[in-house]
């Protein structure tokens, strides 16, 4: 039965993503694509009634894996060599060729002279725990609702673009193998195997990224294809000093299990699953590959962002946090976190274009994440799976929204998206709730943030540098969600009925089905928090973070009811927007001095009695706050880290 | 009296514009805002924003550039509003009287509640004018 | 606390924190009217105001402003209700913002010059206070154990002599959503204004009154957080009487300062506000406070 059910996971969606290789037919493949995720949802629901169970698969399995590492390393060199040759020399190619030699290299060297004998287990192979279903559900259910809508997507997109032959099978298949690779990833207990499907991750990211194969897009793809094999060449290490360590071992269970503290040469081998986590996750200094993955169409930065990629990175982090707990290690984490969450969140105000705002959000928001993995309290760890869970519905949907504004307004750039909300309501509407969602009470991300607050606010001296870090950023994540809602927002007033907005099943029913997730799950985050969360806080060995009521979570030092406020929310917004009517005659044009012309009419009288169109635009303090300005600091306070990292895990302090 | 018509008396906000006089009763109707004066004790308050204002003071008279604007400003008032007309320019045209480029008083373009003769108008006698037009309140039926 | 005892107090923070906040309202105009040489309105001029502009014809620049009047005095309303509750004080602190973001989508909602640049600083303004607005509650919460306001009222003992570095950046925060001057970015609370009243501009009548009403409860919250700082023990009194000497200081530098611009308020709120903040939590994390 698990068997079956891991088959289903990992190795089903990879199998029809070798069908949809085959399928020119669109309707097929857009059956073939609804099939797998039906499979996915289901099954990740039945892992959930399954609970956690080890599983070692035969050994030939190990030497598939094994083999299979080095195909895909093999193909990066390929891809990296063939790039050198065909577009010449340029840094992001060079240094892929470097860093996946850096990391095939001393692999190869370890398995097939230094260990010893081939291949290397680890018992158990798989391990499946609730973090593990926690993410698996994210994964098969979110990634399935973003293939969904990918079918609408890319058809529009293809025929935006005038695309004479079809990419659409290729491109789904790597969305399909993606959504098995990070199933394989977060169920793997080996480290050689979470080595390959962290790999296979970034072979898909690779492709997905350049899939329109304009010169942009390539180059944007080379950069993360560098960036994210630095987390190779770390993990590659980690799996060395590991072997090498006294435990002797590839199991990441016994890693953590044995923790740094009681075996302080582990440090190493976590530090560089850090690193590892850290590219993955796109933090600061490496956050370019991320911003650039925005080239590739819509649905893939909604994968990437919300449930598969950047997520394995912070998977990781949570999964090895107790690992470290106690150490210097685990400060330097909280630190790094939050300053990634300020850093971010600050850089994000000056942007203009809709899904940089985004991007720059979700890595804000990983680095909270890692904040939380830092605190590594019982509170900051729950806090820290709900936000993945929370930030991923919310993420998800706004990439999605923001994939389906383009589709109107051939367009990412947020001035564009101005008084969206009088020309799609619906759409403007459930992408400012999804805005507010990130933001405000009673949403789950927030009543995270509140944990983590709480988290925060009480581990030693340092918690007053972490407090500061993520309060600050809090203030800057509320200037741009606002603006752009506002943006979204801004339009005169309009005699008249409007046309009605044109409604497309696959967009408006995917982004429904998502802002009910994020208020459903609001509302249910008691009982989702006893379900999922709890018992993978017990089986990672914390202690209770929470204890429940009824619909309320109660820390040991603050308490949070989400339904009231919710009630309120009820009240103080939905019923006015469903219940006020305004009457023309009482409508009233803009204050425009008295120079105001006819209402409706966007325009005002200037000199010799002109009418002149009136624009507004939003307030992005470019000089002040702009990349060009900010990156001149924040990339070297990256670098700082992370040679503070190796600092602190080579020599470790007391 | 009801507790809403006392409350409109003791609060009129006044929105001032300046149709285009000589400024001289420009001048007058800030001096009424100086501490001399203090009309805030009334519970006036000189705004600058049509859609908060009760009551219009147009100095000047009304000419063929400024006339729309005038009317727009009128309409961005929420009812119950009150015109004041400040200044014989106001009032017929004054000095201005028969330019071809003004109308005449303001009157040819929005109704007017009360006049105030004077060129230029003293600040005692806006006080009395904003007092005598607040009256009319108490017949407003909304 | 009884059932009742709360029912009571949450009825009473709603119908009673209004009218104080109207009154605080006339007295400052009074106050200031007097310290500018004048006579001024009479103090209840404030309930004159509101009470005309509910009775003048509604004129709407769009819908969702409307919605958004709503939500930002219901949501004020419930942090005050929250507040008289004695819920958690981080919850109160983040409805009172998710009631600032309504405020300025209200403002952003019209196309309108005014309108757009009132919101867009009422969003600078909300840069730089909420930050310092949620930090001021860590280090009550590491004195008293706890986010809950319930705490406070435990624990026996009053904030301010150890606290009172997070209370004079508590009074940064006050000065800033009051909108007096140095900080009046966005809009002054005065009604007269030069940049048409900001984020109000779009706003009239019954709407107006609306805001205005919220801004009276938001004020009267502000100034019950700061009156924390003295809630317990035989003192108690002063509870009250801070916060509004605080108050009064502050109308005084209403009236001796200028507007400062926008990017000053920012470095001043996050370089003043923030250190005072940061040295407190440190001094009472190293036991020293
Ligand atoms: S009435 Fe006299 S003082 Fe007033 S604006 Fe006209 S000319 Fe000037």
């Amino acid at each position: 039965m698990v068997a079956i059910l891991l088959a289903l996971a990992i190795g089903f969606p990879i199998l029809t993503g070798v069908i949809c290789l085959g399928i020119k037919n669109h309707k097929a493949r857009a059956g073939v694509v609804s099939l797998t995720t039906l499979v996915l949802i289901v099954t990740s629901i039945l892992f959930l009634r399954q609970g956690s169970f080890p599983y070692s698969p035969p050994p030939t399995w190990d030497w598939v894996i094994l083999v299979l590492d080095y195909v895909i390393l093999a193909y990066f060199l390929f891809v990296a060599i063939r790039d050198f040759i065909q577009r010449g020399m340029s840094r992001h190619n060079v240094l892929a060729i470097i860093l996946t030699l850096a990391s095939g290299i001393p692999l190869a060297v370890f398995e097939f002279s230094k260990a010893g004998y081939l291949p290397l287990e680890a018992e158990p192979t798989l391990y499946i725990d609730h973090l593990s279903i926690v993410m698996c559900l994210i994964i098969s259910i979110i990634g399935s609702l973003i293939c969904v809508y990918a079918i609408r997507y890319m058809k529009d997109h293809e025929e935006h673009l005038h695309v004479e032959k079809t990419n659409q099978p290729r491109f789904f298949f790597f969305m399909l193998i993606f959504l098995g690779a990070m199933n394989g990833l977060v169920f793997s207990n080996n480290l050689l195997w979470l080595a390959f499907f962290w790999e296979m991750t970034t072979l898909c990211c690779y492709a997905l990224i350049r899939h329109d194969e304009t010169p942009i897009a390539i180059t944007n793809a080379f950069r993360a294809l560098w960036m994210c094999l630095i987390g190779g060449v770390g993990f590659t290490l980690a799996i060395i000093f590991a072997w090498n360590s006294p435990l002797h071992t590839l199991s990441l269970m016994t890693i953590i299990e044995s923790g740094a503290v009681a075996c302080p040469v582990l440090l190493l081998p976590l530090a560089l699953l850090c690193l590892a986590g850290f590219t993955k996750s796109a933090q600061v200094p490496i956050q370019g590959w991320l911003l650039g993955a925005m080239v590739a169409p819509t649905p893939v930065s909604a994968l990437l962002h919300s449930s598969t990629m950047v997520n394995a990175g912070v998977y990781l982090l949570l999964r090895i946090a107790p690992g470290f707990q106690g150490t210097n290690l685990s400060t330097f984490v909280a630190v790094y976190g939050g300053t990634v969450f300020l850093v971010t969140s600050i850089l994000a105000i000056s942007q203009s274009e809709g899904k940089r705002v985004l991007a720059y959000s979700t890595i804000g928001n990983l680095g909270l994440i890692i904040l939380c993995a830092g605190i590594n309290t019982p509170l900051a760890i729950a806090c820290g799976i709900m936000l993945i869970i929370f930030h991923a519905i919310s993420k998800g949907l706004l990439f999605l929204c923001a994939g389906a504004i383009e589709s109107h307004i051939w367009s990412r750039n947020i001035e564009d998206m101005e008084g969206l909300a009088a020309r799609l309501p619906i759409l403007a509407g459930i992408t400012i709730a999804g805005m507010l969602s990130m933001l405000v009470a009673p949403f789950g991300v927030l009543i995270t943030k509140w944990g983590a607050m709480e988290a925060a606010s009480g581990i030693g001296v340092w918690s007053t540098l972490v407090v500061i870090l993520l309060m600050a950023g809090s203030g800057a994540t509320t200037v741009f969600w606002t603006k752009w809602a506002g943006r979204l927002l801004c339009h005169s007033p309009l005699p008249g009925p409007r046309k009605p907005e044109p409604i497309i099943p696959l967009y408006h029913g995917v982004l429904i089905l998502l802002i009910a997730c994020a208020v459903v799950f609001s509302i249910l985050i008691t009982p989702i928090y006893n379900g999922v969360v709890a018992p993978a806080l017990a089986e990672a060995g914390y202690g209770v973070a929470f204890t429940t009521g009824h619909w309320f979570l109660k820390s040991p030092i603050g308490i949070f009811a989400a339904w009231p406020i919710f009630v309120v929310v009820a009240l103080a917004l939905i019923i006015p927007s469903l219940r006020i009517r305004t009457k023309p005659e009482e409508s009233q044009a803009a204050y425009m001095c008295g120079e105001n012309v006819e209402m409706g009419a966007d325009e005002f009288v200037a000199v010799a009695d002109e009418r002149t169109p009136l624009k507004t635009g939003g307030f992005y303090v470019e000089t002040a706050l702009g990349e060009k300005n900010l990156n001149r600091f924040v990339i070297p306070i990256g670098i700082v880290f992370l040679i503070v990292l190796f600092a602190i895990s080579v020599f470790p302090l007391p | 009296m009801s507790i809403l018509t006392k409350s409109r008396i003791k609060s009129p906000w006044l929105l001032h514009y300046d149709c285009g006089g000589c400024n001289g009763c420009d001048i007058e109707v800030l001096a009424a805002l100086t501490p001399i004066y203090d009309i805030e004790r009334f519970g006036i308050v000189n705004i600058g924003n049509p859609k908060h204002a009760d009551v219009l003071l147009v100095t000047g008279p009304v000419n063929h550039r400024n006339k729309r604007v005038l009317r727009n400003l009128y309409e961005q008032m929420p009812e119950p509003k009150l015109v004041i007309a400040v200044g014989t320019c106001a009032c017929t045209g004054g000095i201005f009287y028969n330019c071809p480029n003004t109308l005449g008083g303001i009157d040819k373009i929005i109704p007017v509640d009360v006049y105030i003769p004077g060129c230029a108008v003293r600040p005692e006698a806006i006080i009395d004018a904003v007092v005598i037009a607040l009256g009319k309140l108490k017949e407003y039926k909304g | 606390m009884s059932t009742g005892w709360l029912v009571g107090s949450v009825v009473i923070a709603v119908i009673v924190a209004p009218l104080i906040g109207g009154l605080l309202r006339g007295i400052d105009r009074k106050l200031t009217a007097h310290m500018q040489g004048r006579i001024g309105p009479p103090i209840i001029q404030n309930f004159y105001d509101l009470i005309k502009l509910f009775g003048k014809k509604p004129m709407v620049a769009g819908k969702p402003q409307l919605v958004f009047a709503w939500g930002y005095l219901f949501l004020i309303i419930t942090a005050v209700v929250f507040f008289a509750l004695r819920q958690d004080l981080l919850v109160v602190l983040f409805i009172l913002g998710f009631a600032g973001v309504c405020l300025v989508l209200g403002a952003l909602s019209v196309k309108s010059p005014y309108s757009q640049l009132g919101g867009h600083r009422e969003l600078l303004q909300m840069l730089a206070y909420e930050p310092i607005l949620l930090l001021a509650v860590i280090p009550i919460a590491l004195k008293t154990g706890g986010f809950p306001i319930t705490n406070i009222f435990e624990y026996g003992q009053p904030l301010l002599p150890n606290l009172w570095l997070t209370f004079i950046a508590l009074v940064i925060v006050l000065d800033i959503v009051m909108k007096k001057s140095p900080f009046d970015i966005s809009s002054s609370e005065h009604a007269h204004q030069e940049i048409v009243r900001g984020v109000l501009t779009e706003y009239s009548g019954p709407y107006l009154a609306i805001i205005e009403l919220a801004h009276w409860y938001e004020l009267v919250l502000l100034l019950a957080i700061l009156g924390l700082f003295w809630i317990v023990g035989s003192l108690w009194w002063l509870s009250i009487l801070t916060p509004l000497a605080i108050w009064f200081i502050l109308l005084i530098t209403d009236n001796i300062c200028t507007r400062l611009t926008w990017s000053w308020m920012v470095k001043f709120a996050w370089g003043v506000g923030i250190s005072l903040i940061a040295l407190n939590i440190l001094v009472v994390n190293l036991g020293w406070m």
